[in-house]
């Protein structure tokens, strides 16, 4: 059978780096990647535990930043669900020395503000509420924000990213991260170390309240996405004990009680330098980019990490079929409980996920939508919602025509049921590798998409070559392996099915 | 390494940067001008054909740009063109059965892709640079001479009909498409959807039809990047799309649609806990030179979480996660569309607030800081457009497609650059009419419907 040698190597051979430099990159403690298998990387970690993951790629003047901490909602201890997505909307919210004419003065007023809302909160969980309490609390708080408002310049991180000329600027929570991305034309990188060493450094955490309303308005949207509704189900009934069963944007009532306080413990806990990795790519020098981080990130302070292991799942031992009314039409999602990413199954499972359901030619989709015709698509993800700990093999899918659900899902079933009679021949498999190695050089061709995966890979999975590693791995993986992993892990008394039904008025 | 862009120190404007307490370097606006491009022409038909070469991954790309679109549909035909794309992607060719290229494609990790938009559509292909040829072949064959099988074409039609069956389950998707549908006229090309009977209707003869009357070398453009040899890649497009005939396209005439006069409120009503909204205003059409100011001026109210709306909606009072603001030019009309989610009993508040700061900037209330800002979110993000070869290629076709003039592009930022306060005031008055409007709310209407009263006469429609 003929192997595809992927040529990373041209791409080394492109942007390789004379022998001075790496020289002079490694007087600065800096690590180069000179294996051909990888990218040529410069790994840097600073004094105080931020690690730095830089790859030049010099074609455009641009160049793309993503910076990962290790701390996401699955992090939320119980009554402060969603926290660790309203963060991520405060660190928008500038610092103490952007967004504000006189820190010291709003700061007062903004702890003021703080005080009330704790007596607030109190009153507002209590069965019999003073309701001339409340409403008494709220004119103070309105006076007070008005007041506030007199040294705020609203928005102001992102006028100034905005007047640079930033691309893509964003950030996003999942249930194990926490992700802030950017791209800026490369003559102005210092100034991305500038503001950013600010941000996490100095978060003023203003208007904290009012941004508590813009997610409480985003989990609405949410609550109003039939896919959305089917995850969450999904996740709340899968898991009972560890805390990938709460949703990644929090329970209501905790985000609508969520205060600023709670935010700046938060912050201290998990805002640490020796919990993140920050990846850049694009236009840029290497040793321009480490000087600039150790100028700008080296005096931030590193911490202890909180203990991040949180009570284990328990094992399912059951099969669970979830109905949900929706006023949507309807869709199918299963989950089974795989036994987390580092587990030696896992190059075959993930084999077993794409044979299963990637494309045109894969077994479910052959199945459903072409010779059955009962289904209007088909997909897998060999683990949802994350990597940290165990969690999910899934499935979606929804029916077309007169089929049901149930009928869809018993079909599902079926072709899983029987994949240990019918086990994966060589083209299937060589396809899931050629597929996985094409995927990298997608990846690459997009800086901010490889600036991170880099990031990804090295602060949730430990290490940013996983992808190349994996692949590895993965081509180890024969045939009995993948029969092996859908035997053990695509089990009924393993999963958890959300049937999304129509709702009718 | 040779660069392909380059970045020229003249300063055009300073920015003053918002704080002196955080000591941010002073830039000058980019001055950046993307490559320009020479095409080649086929020389049997003419066909414009952009080739570049990238080695900086072993991957090829090629697109084929085309001028057609939904709006050029046969109205009792309408769908057929998503059907059309649709098949040409998975309907196999003459040469080259679907099965065969399917597992072909996915055991290499190569794409076809195809996309209709409403006034042009691509088919591209992506490939390792080992696996070109046989990818080519496939690529071409579909593009000359596509079998639209049977089985896929039963297939591919009752796929559509259930995606027109679903296509109330996502709101924000449902306001957008059917506050359009209200504009521009539920029979007009601009406004309106398939319907599972002109679905129906359609056969593989009309397919056939269409690729004889899109499918001329006057109507396409290539674009090809990555890596490969310049001539031999010119060679190679040359050899098998010479076989495009260099016929007239049959690109049918599009009235201009009658927008109606006044204040236009409609609802769907669903229980749902947010409300989605889309207010629409006239815009502009293609081909005016009023889009720049009138980009400035989307920039400056709704082009993210600091323009006016999202500072006023969102930041300020917390009314909402997502609002925008942005405008489309079509041939014959254009739209202005302001979209915002906010829960029932603030829908009231949040359109109020919207029309409030639409009313002062047609007052000729723009703030002179935010205006200099969003032009230089313009200018200076423009290069992100030209990350890579591939990218600068299909920008330039994409824009040749709609016959642009060839320095549109070029010019860009400058004539950004050249807009003024007073251009932007200017097109904030015309196009900011606060007597003719449209607003499409699908919402939990029983809990907003006392708020509306004092905005118009409502209109309640049934999801369909």
């Amino acid at each position: 059978m003929r192997v595809v040698f992927l040529t990373i190597l041209l791409l080394g051979r492109v942007n390789a780096m004379d022998e001075s430099k790496i020289n002079e990159l490694k007087k600065l403690n800096a690590y180069v990647e000179t294996n051909p298998k990888y990218p040529e990387i410069v790994y840097h970690k600073l004094k105080n535990g931020l690690k730095l993951i830089i790859f030049e790629k010099k074609f455009a003047p641009v160049a793309s930043f993503a910076m990962i901490f290790k701390v996401g909602n699955v992090d939320n201890t119980s009554g402060q669900t969603g926290l660790a997505h309203l963060f991520e909307h405060m660190a928008f919210k500038g610092t103490d020395k952007i967004g504000t004419t006189n820190w010291k003065k709003e700061k007062e007023i903004l702890e003021k503000i703080d005080k009330i809302y704790e007596e607030l909160n109190i009153e507002d969980r209590k069965n019999e509420k003073d309701e001339e309490k409340i409403k008494k609390l709220k004119e103070e708080i309105l006076k007070l924000e008005n007041e506030a408002e007199k040294y705020q310049i609203r928005e102001e991180f992102w006028k100034i990213y905005n007047e640079l000329g930033q691309s893509q600027m964003n950030a996003f929570t999942s249930t194990d991260y926490t992700a802030y991305i950017v791209s800026l034309p490369s003559d102005r990188v210092e100034s991305y170390f500038i503001i950013e060493s600010d941000r996490f450094k100095n978060p003023a955490l203003r208007d904290f309240y009012k941004e508590r309303d813009v997610v409480l308005e985003e989990l609405r949207m949410n609550k109003s996405d039939p896919s959305r509704v089917s995850w969450e189900n999904l996740l709340s009934h899968a898991f009972v004990a560890h805390p990938y069963h709460n949703p990644t944007i929090g329970f209501e009532d905790d985000v609508s009680h969520l205060t600023r306080k709670d935010a700046i413990d938060f912050y201290n806990k998990f805002y640490l330098p020796n919990n993140a990795t920050l990846a850049v790519v694009g236009d840029v020098n290497a040793i321009d980019i480490i000087k600039l981080a150790e100028k700008y990130f080296g005096d931030w302070k590193e911490g202890i990490i909180p203990n991040q292991n949180y009570t284990k799942e328990p094992p399912q031992n059951a099969e669970k079929i979830i109905k949900v009314y929706f006023p949507s039409k309807p869709s199918l999602k299963i989950g089974f409980k795989n036994d987390g990413i580092n587990t030696d199954d896992m190059p075959a499972l993930i084999v077993a996920s794409e044979i299963l359901a990637n494309g045109n030619t894969s077994r479910l989709y052959k199945k459903l939508v072409e010779e059955k015709k009962m289904a209007l698509y088909v997909g897998s993800y060999y683990s949802t919602p994350g990597h940290r700990y165990p969690s999910l093999f899934t499935i979606v899918s929804a029916p077309k025509g007169d089929t049901t659900v149930e009928d869809l899902d018993n079909e599902i079933m079926k072709e899983i049921e029987n994949f240990p009679n019918n086990p994966p021949n060589e083209w299937e498999i060589q396809k899931v590798i050629n597929n996985y190695e094409m995927n990298i050089l997608k990846d690459l061709e997009s800086n901010l998409e490889f600036a991170k995966t880099l990031a990804y890979n090295e602060q949730i999975l430990g290490n940013w070559k996983f992808s190349w590693d994996m692949i590895e791995k993965i081509k180890k993986v024969k045939s009995k392996d993948i029969v092996d992993a859908v035997k053990k892990y695509l089990k009924r008394n393993r999963r958890t099915a959300v049937y999304l039904l129509e709702e009718k008025k | 390494m040779k660069k392909l862009f380059f970045i020229t120190g003249v300063m055009i404007m300073t920015i003053q940067t918002t704080t002196a307490k955080l000591n941010i370097p002073k830039y000058s606006n980019l001055n950046y001008k993307p490559e320009h491009l020479i095409p080649r022409y086929i020389d049997a038909n003419k066909l414009k054909v952009y080739i570049k070469s990238d080695k900086t991954l072993p991957i090829v790309r090629i697109t084929l740009f085309i001028k057609t679109g939904k709006v050029y549909e046969p109205s009792d035909k309408v769908g057929i063109g998503t059907l059309f794309f649709e098949m040409m992607r998975e309907g196999g060719s003459v040469k080259f059965k679907s099965t065969e290229i399917e597992k072909k494609l996915e055991y290499l990790g190569a794409e076809i892709n195809t996309v209709i938009n409403n006034e042009d559509a691509s088919i591209s292909m992506y490939c390792h640079k080992k696996d070109f040829d046989e990818i080519f072949e496939i690529f071409s064959d579909i593009i000359i001479n596509p079998a639209f099988e049977e089985e896929k074409f039963n297939l591919k039609k009752q796929e559509i009909i259930e995606t027109i069956k679903r296509r109330n389950d996502d709101p924000s998707k449902q306001v957008t498409r059917e506050a359009l549908r209200m504009f521009f006229g539920i029979h007009h090309p601009y406004g309106r959807r398939s319907e599972i009977e002109t679905i129906e209707k359609i056969t593989i003869n009309d397919l056939k039809n269409f690729h004889k009357d899109f499918f001329t070398s006057k109507n396409i453009i290539i674009s090809a990047s990555g890596d490969f040899d310049e001539n031999e890649m010119y060679n190679k497009i040359s050899s098998s799309f010479s076989k495009i005939p260099s016929t007239q396209p049959n690109i049918g005439e599009i009235d201009e649609p009658n927008i109606q006069s006044g204040k236009k409120i409609y609802v769907i009503d669903k229980r749902l806990r947010q409300a989605f909204i889309v207010i629409l205003h006239k815009g502009i059409k293609r081909h005016d030179d009023r889009e720049f100011p009138l980009s400035v001026l989307m920039e400056y109210m709704g082009g993210g979480i600091q323009s006016k709306l999202g500072n006023e909606i969102r930041s300020k009072r917390g009314l909402a996660y997502s609002v925008y603001q942005y405008f489309s030019k079509r041939d014959k009309s254009g739209f202005i569309m302001t979209y915002l989610g906010t829960k029932p009993e603030s829908v009231g508040e949040a359109i109020e607030n919207v029309l409030n700061e639409l009313q002062k900037a047609k007052n000729g209330i723009i703030d002179g800081k935010e205006f200099e800002m969003a032009k230089s979110q313009l200018i200076n993000s423009f290069v992100f457009r030209f990350e890579n070869v591939f990218s600068l290629l299909n920008e330039k076709a994409s824009y040749d497609i709609y016959l642009y003039p060839d320095d549109y592009l070029y010019k860009y930022t400058e004539k950004i650059n050249n807009v003024t306060i007073d251009d932007v005031k200017k097109i904030a008055n015309e196009l900011y009419d606060l007597e003719n409007y449209l607003i499409f709310i699908v919402g939990d209407y029983n809990r907003f419907k006392s708020q509306l009263e004092k905005l118009g006469e409502i209109k309640i429609l049934k999801e369909d």
